[in-house]
């Protein structure tokens, strides 16, 4: 797991890039941590474009970082890009990572974009 | 048709080995070229399965009171279109296996857990099954189906 933070007027932007499991998630939760109090931006996006896998452990990092930044008044969002997937019978489906997303809820706290760009200009002001 | 395999690995229960489940399983599977999203649903539903015998199976402890080891054991098989994988902990087992299973029911809010590993194992995989003795460990079956039912038609089609 890869973890950068960028800074965009009020907004904190944590790309994470590779695979969130429970391995990587503590060390990652930490930093993520470290850097909300530093930064004191008030708004967060997660930039999931360059995520490659991301397992049920990623939603309570989600979540957690989610809560402070609340507390401190802010809003989440997330950026993932469109996912070409299909099911079974070729139809279009949503990808294992946006299924996890979409069954903890976690759309319904962090609005969801296709690009970085576009989050910005939404959560930012 | 791809010829049948099978592979058994043993594992410490260590965090860094649910990368190496998920690296173990691809390569099962592979052979047999399921489509991204099937492949995307194995490794996914392996890693929470791994996971749990990690944080819950053994306390997030990758050796016990005594110095032993804390292993995993990972069976895949591949048949012509079916994938069975087989998770085993000697851990401590869960007691009430359909609670642990319940949406959002997890035994560890403290570490930021979910409580949605079972929940994707379920969703993402076409059946599983949960046997589990307190004390003795659990054991995780699940089977995924291989086959795109748009590219390759069931041999009872013509039927």
């Amino acid at each position: 797991m890869d973890i950068r933070f960028l800074r965009s007027k009020n907004v904190l932007i944590i790309k994470v890039a590779g695979e969130i499991d429970h391995h990587g998630v503590d060390m990652a939760r930490r930093s993520m941590d470290r850097e909300i109090m530093k930064i004191q931006t008030k708004h967060v996006i997660f930039d999931f474009s360059e995520l490659s896998f991301m397992d049920s452990s990623g939603i309570g990092m989600l979540m957690g970082r989610y809560r402070s930044v609340k507390l401190l008044g802010g809003s989440a969002g997330i950026v993932l890009k469109k996912s070409d997937t299909k099911d079974r019978y070729g139809m279009p489906s949503l990808s294992s990572m946006e299924r996890i997303l979409d069954m903890s809820g976690v759309f319904k706290c962090m609005t969801r974009y296709d690009d970085l760009k576009t989050a910005v200009e939404c959560i930012g002001g | 048709m791809t010829e049948k395999n099978f592979v058994s690995v043993e594992f410490l229960a260590a965090s860094e080995n649910e990368a190496l489940a998920r690296s173990v399983v691809s390569a099962v599977v592979l052979p047999a070229d399921p489509s991204i999203e099937i492949l995307s649903d194995i490794r996914t539903a392996v890693s929470e399965a791994v996971t749990n015998s990690i944080i819950h199976g053994y306390k997030g402890m990758s050796h016990n009171e005594s110095g032993k080891a804390n292993m995993i054991l990972m069976k895949c098989v591949r048949n012509e279109s079916t994938l069975d994988v087989f998770i085993e902990d000697y851990g401590v087992g869960i007691d009430d296996i359909e609670r642990a299973m319940q949406p959002l029911y997890t035994s560890a809010p403290e570490l930021e857990r979910s409580g949605l590993g079972f929940t994707v194992m379920e969703s993402f995989m076409d059946s599983i099954e949960v046997e589990s003795e307190v004390g003795n460990g659990t054991k995780i079956h699940m089977r995924k189906l291989l086959n795109s039912l748009l590219c390759e038609p069931s041999e009872n089609d013509g039927i």
